[in-house]
């Protein structure tokens, strides 16, 4: 999987679409899944980092899977795209370059969150 | 008398989006399961009248999505069942619709994205559900 051929166009963190319609939404919504956000997916990071460093490929997949549909349901596509990335080497069985997608996906976790904590 | 339903999907923010519609529009959510093998447990002791299914989660307990499917539409062919998905394949999407389930949505939800399926679940339980959204552009 190319993970440097991103649209310029489409370079933003988070789709403000999705983000506009969970606002939408109201019941303090965007705010709750936000605070999700920033409470769950350091701890995914960890869990990714430690299967790589064993070369687990089972958990390296679930956990990859799990950050793919994380950052789907806010439209971050990037996110979603690095995750899946490491996803497909798990499910592989073939963990190489996998460490070097996970430090772009770190990065791109952080401007993920960024955009959310400025949206909620 | 609301309807009960089940929502099976292996990430706590897509249950929790989920259940926000499925409130919206009437139903009590009397179960959430995160993957296929503990949604088919709970479909069998909680009966609900609808389930919401994630066709991509990751097989676990050696039952995948479309197994635990095939049980629910075999043991209960009455409950309504939405299939959910965060890829348009067109070829699973025939799969599951010609299969039976009720409806086929792509995430990410929306109130506009949800729409078609709120109208289908309307005129499966047009006397327990809340009446339609004012959708807004």
């Amino acid at each position: 999987m190319d993970t440097d051929s991103h649209d310029a166009a489409n370079d933003a963190p988070v789709d403000r679409k999705v983000i506009q319609d969970l606002r939408d939404e109201g019941e303090n919504l965007l705010s709750e899944l936000v605070e999700m956000f920033i409470c769950e997916v350091p701890g995914q990071l960890a869990m990714l980092e430690a299967a790589l460093a064993k070369r687990d490929a089972g958990v390296t997949r679930l956990t990859a899977h799990t950050l793919k549909g994380t950052g789907g349901n806010f439209g971050a596509s990037r996110m979603l795209a690095l995750a899946s990335a490491i996803e497909e080497k798990g499910r592989n069985g073939s963990l190489d370059g996998a460490c070097a997608i996970l430090v772009l996906l770190r990065a791109e976790c952080v401007r993920v969150r960024e955009a959310l904590e400025a949206a909620r | 008398m609301t309807v009960s339903a089940l929502i099976i999907d292996d990430s706590p923010f897509a249950r929790k989006i989920i259940r926000h519609h499925l409130v919206k529009l009437g139903f009590r959510v009397v179960g959430e399961a995160e993957t296929a093998a503990q949604g088919l447990k709970l479909f069998r002791e909680l009966k609900p009248k609808l389930v919401t299914l994630d066709v991509m989660m990751p097989e676990r307990e050696h039952i995948s999505s479309l197994a635990a499917f095939r049980t629910m539409r075999s043991e209960a062919p009455e409950t309504a069942v939405v299939v959910v998905s965060a890829v348009p394949f067109e070829k699973t999407r025939e799969t599951f619709l010609n299969e039976g389930a009720t409806a086929y949505v792509i995430k990410p939800f929306s109130q506009f994205s949800f729409e078609p399926v709120r109208q289908k679940l309307q005129r499966i339980f047009p006397a327990s559900l809340a009446p339609p959204p004012i959708l807004t552009h």
